[in-house]
């Protein structure tokens, strides 16, 4: 367990070199002056300006300049925002936890109703609920999400009128962000609105997180078919079998402790997936999210913002994969080496 | 006291090109701690068979039988939940690659453990202490590192035992080894085969060895039962078979056995059937074995019954062979 | 002598043989197949087929929706925009872009995936370390929001917006090559290629790649549809193709305003982007199973 937990340390250091490596060399490319840049509108000339200059390094060589930002990204000085002169890590944070809440409902969906569908899928193998759940996760899995969310506002929201069309909570609600998770916000403001403002924030939460789910639940249905489905004609199906255990023990328990074992490291790659369509949910369901923030800030040309939004987004999709790597060791007792 | 009794039993697949049979009117029985064996090449149907019986095929398979009894008792009257109980007290199956029988996730002793709660112990503490029981029983040492450990972290010769263990806690009246010592050591072979002739002796346990090896069989069966393209070729004891094999696929197999510290002739080579096993989808004409027996005429495209020859037992053959001199036959 | 053939010999159908039998028999791979050539022959024939020009307005006829609703015109199969704009030619002249840039784009992955996969997989040590850390950096990054940095970088555009997507989906190029040509390697008939005195190149063209096709091929039927998505996408947010490209995800930026007032400008191009996509998976599914030596029982 030691071992595997200094490789992925080793990993986690050497990905982050990489990455640093890569945004560095990419701000670069940047047209305009780094300064103005970095810093916003500094008039050249200004003492203001001159020391940024300074610290930045801009006058010593590229790699001394690289050691300069890297120190400045250990410290968590990733500049500010040309736009709103903020702290671009401040600003990041204030917008990650609209986005880890989506993710997260949006992961728990995919999980629930995919492992749910896959399982069910793999037992019914070749009857209609096969087919089923076979053509509706290739549809989910094809889906243009940005216009599903369209669809669904349309259906649900303009011609229905059952949930919100944008947002995370209504204006009536003046709900004080201690957290950042809506949720929990909501519920922390409790003799305020008592559960009013809890609701409505999980009305408004429901649709962007299924739109989110939409790719990853087809893609874990499809997975856990096919792992369900391989695992279930492996030999020790068949002793627990011939032992006598439930038909529902052998597959919720026997099956599906090893069919998850893949299913780990399909969840780790739709990290990534998840935060590419959270742009996207963010962006049509105005969720203020890191996803909107990003986009707004390749609009308005505030590089800062855009360089260490990316570069906090990846340093968080590794962090993931290699939790998830770990995880994996985990529940796989065969990473266990013997005794 | 039948422990097994079976009267044409059969098993269907449906395929896109329509029904395969995979076992053809299948008769057998066995008395009570009898070591029964059975014989064939791969594909031959006889691990489909110990399916059949345990009730293990897969759902899409369709079982037909004149009659079905397990200790006594007719299984075909039983409901499907009814059987697969019954089935689990009375009878136990160990497959032939130990290590993919045992879940990989779950550890020796909490598998263990399921199968003795299955049998009516609840309480953990005597779960564990029958466990270790059966452990010891099968000859496994240390036997509290090993209920803490998983499948991939003992042999194979090991986790045979541990099989054997698991199968045995329900003190079963019929233990089926499906190739029991194919996939180990040819040392941890005996041994083995050893342990489940002991546990056949002391708990009065029917044995069913299921084996492509006809050496494996000489030594530990009373009876053996040749099996060919899902249809039994030749039920006698395992002695007339050995001395005097009236099929000619018997004869084969025999044949096809090196016998060490028998004088070879330079150049000699083993017996072997021409051709392979056909396909279950592409059976010929006839006798099964038409195309690969030496014997072959005109008569084999009819098929053969399973007929009695005195003195020895059941054959499936237009020419059965005679009754010869041991030492001509197997220097031929 | 002559031979009596009593029992028949099993023909074994060749490799082609197989392949074409089993894709025939996937349904869907087969229904995908005929949408996307119906799609294929829309874009290619585009100026015959469509009515209209992409850009010609009609101001008398604004929103006009579908044929089949009542205040259809028959003039309008799928209805006008809130310029006036023809819908129908519009998905038409769409679908040229939609399958032409993805094909590019995929071309543009495919040859610098499998260099730089064939590159990492047959050398060891640092050169294949530091691009299998490149890819995972790549990987790291979700792809839209790559391709968006790639974008800021050198600006909106569609060039640009082709360069950013085949960029992020080099990765999984790299990856299936690499990991091939590793398991391949170890195999028999390449260790006896290479006892004939084969060099590194020659094995690759020669003995691996041949072998590694089937995971390949199936790899470039994903990325086509991940592309397709990715500049839809791109479109959408207004840093692909630009107004008044008739690109489908930048059709559906424009007319996301007018959701309300006419929903079929939104529906139309987002079911011919579902149904593009959905079409290049199912014949993915097909290949795949189709090619996998291991479902030919």
């Amino acid at each position: 367990m030691i071992k595997i937990l200094l490789k992925q340390l080793t990993i986690l250091i050497l990905s982050f070199t990489g990455i640093t490596i890569i945004f560095f060399s990419l701000a670069q490319l940047v047209p305009g002056d780094p300064v103005i840049l970095h810093y916003g509108n500094l008039t050249p000339g200004t003492e203001q300006y001159e020391n940024a200059y300074q610290e930045l390094g801009l006058d010593e060589s590229l790699v001394r300049q690289y050691l300069i930002f890297i120190k400045d990204v250990l410290q968590g000085d990733l500049g500010r925002s040309t736009v709103t002169n903020h702290s671009v890590l401040e600003e990041f944070f204030t917008f990650f936890p609209a986005t880890i809440e989506l993710s997260l409902f949006a992961i728990l969906i995919a999980l629930v109703f995919g492992v749910g569908a896959g399982v069910l899928a793999a037992v019914n193998k070749n009857t209609w609920i096969d087919n089923l759940v076979i053509s509706s996760s290739l549809i989910g899995y094809s889906m243009p999400i940005f216009w599903w969310g369209m669809l669904l506002i349309l259906l649900f929201s303009l011609n229905l009128g059952l949930t919100p069309v944008a947002g995370r909570i209504s204006f009536v609600f003046d709900i004080e962000p201690v957290t950042g998770f809506m949720l929990i916000d909501t519920l922390l403001a409790y003799p305020k609105y008592e559960f009013a403002a809890f609701y409505d924030a999980l009305l408004h939460l429901i649709l962007p997180s299924v739109v989110l789910a939409t790719v990853p639940l087809a893609v874990i249905a499809r997975m856990t078919r096919s792992a369900m489905i391989e695992v279930l004609s492996a030999d020790y199906i068949l002793t627990a079998k011939a032992k006598g255990v439930s038909n529902f023990k052998i597959i919720w328990v026997h099956a599906l402790r090893n069919a998850l074992i893949p299913l780990v490291t399909v969840l780790g790659l739709q990290s990534s997936v998840l935060l590419t369509g959270a742009i996207l949910t963010e962006t049509i369901f105005a969720w203020p999210g890191v996803g909107k923030w990003m986009v707004e800030a390749i609009f308005r040309r505030d590089y800062p913002s855009i360089q260490g939004g990316v570069l906090l987004i990846a340093v968080f999709v590794i962090l993931i994969n290699a939790t998830v790597d770990l995880l994996y060791a985990a529940i796989n007792p065969r990473m266990r080496r013997p005794e | 006291m039948k422990l097994l009794h079976i009267e044409n039993l059969s098993v269907e697949f449906p395929t896109h090109k329509g029904p395969v049979t995979v076992l053809d009117k299948v008769s057998l029985r066995m008395e009570r701690g009898e070591v029964l064996g059975i014989v064939g090449e791969s594909g031959s149907g006889k691990s489909m068979l110990a399916l059949a019986i345990m009730g293990l095929l897969a759902p899409n398979a369709s079982l037909k039988a004149d009659y079905l009894s397990l200790n006594n008792q007719d299984l075909m009257k039983l409901t499907e939940e009814q059987r697969k109980l019954f089935v689990a007290q009375n009878a136990s199956i160990i497959f032939q690659e130990p290590q993919t029988s045992m879940n990989p996730c779950f550890t020796i002793g909490r598998q263990l453990m399921e199968t003795i709660e299955l049998h009516g112990i609840r309480r953990p503490k005597k779960q564990k202490q029958r466990a270790r029981e059966l452990l010891d029983a099968v000859g496994i040492n240390e036997p509290e590192l090993r209920l803490k450990q998983y499948p991939h972290q003992l042999s194979g010769g090991m986790n045979q035992r541990v099989m054997i263990a698991m199968a045995i806690a329900a003190e079963p009246k019929l233990l089926i080894a499906d190739e029991p010592t194919t996939a180990l050591d040819v040392t941890i072979q005996s041994q083995i085969i050893e342990l489940l002739l002991e546990l056949n002796r002391s708990r009065e346990m029917g044995l069913m060895l299921i084996t492509h090896d006809f050496a494996l069989m000489s030594e530990s069966t009373q009876r053996v039962c040749v099996m060919y393209s899902g249809q039994i070729m030749e039920n006698a004891p395992t002695e007339s078979i050995l001395e005097n094999p009236r099929h000619p696929y018997s004869r084969a197999l025999l044949d096809s056995i090196p016998h060490i510290g028998e004088r070879h002739h330079m150049g000699q080579r083993l017996y072997s059937l021409k051709g392979t096993i056909p396909a279950i989808d592409h059976l010929p004409v006839g006798c099964r074995l038409g195309p690969r027996c030496p014997k072959a005429a005109k008569e084999c495209v009819k098929p053969p019954r399973l007929e009695k020859i005195d003195q020895h037992g059941l054959v499936r053959c237009h020419f059965p062979l005679e009754k010869e001199n041991q030492s001509e036959g197997s220097s031929q | 002598m002559i031979e009596v053939k009593i029992y028949k010999d099993i023909p074994i159908p060749g490799r082609w043989r197989q392949f074409n039998r089993q894709f025939r028999q996937h349904k869907g791979a087969m229904l995908g197949l005929f949408f996307l050539l119906i799609i294929l022959i829309a874009s290619v024939f585009a100026p015959i087929i469509a009515p209209y020009d992409p850009a010609e307005q009609f101001p008398e006829f604004l929103r006009k929706p579908p044929a089949w609703t009542d205040d259809g015109n028959r003039e309008f199969i799928f209805g006008t925009d809130d310029l006036g704009r023809d819908v129908f030619s519009r998905i038409i002249y769409g679908s040229q872009l939609s399958l032409g840039l993805s094909a590019v784009v995929v071309f543009i992955a495919a040859i610098f995936g499998i260099l730089l996969g064939a590159i990492a997989g047959l050398s060891r040590g640092f050169i294949e370390f530091s691009i299998l850390r490149l890819m995972d950096i790549i990987l790291a990054v979700p792809s839209l929001l790559l391709a968006i940095v790639i974008i800021a970088i050198i600006g909106p555009g569609l060039p640009n917006a082709i360069y950013a997507v085949a960029i992020v989906l080099i990765p999984h190029f790299v990856r299936i090559v690499r990991a091939s040509i590793k398991e391949e390697m170890n195999k028999d008939y390449v260790v006896a290629a290479r006892l004939d005195g084969a060099n590194k190149a020659r094995l690759f063209t020669h003995s691996i790649l041949p072998n590694i096709l089937p995971p390949l091929i199936v790899q470039v039927s994903l990325a086509f549809s991940t592309a397709i998505i990715d500049i839809a996408a791109l479109g959408f947010l207004g840093l692909g193709a630009q107004p008044p490209n008739p690109e489908w995800g930048t059709i559906l930026s424009q007319s996301r305003d007018y959701i309300q007032l006419a929903p079929w400008t939104v529906t139309i191009p987002g079911v011919a982007i579902l149904i593009t996509v959905l079409s290049i998976n199912l014949v993915g599914d097909g290949l795949r199973d189709a090619l996998d030596p291991k479902d030919g029982s």
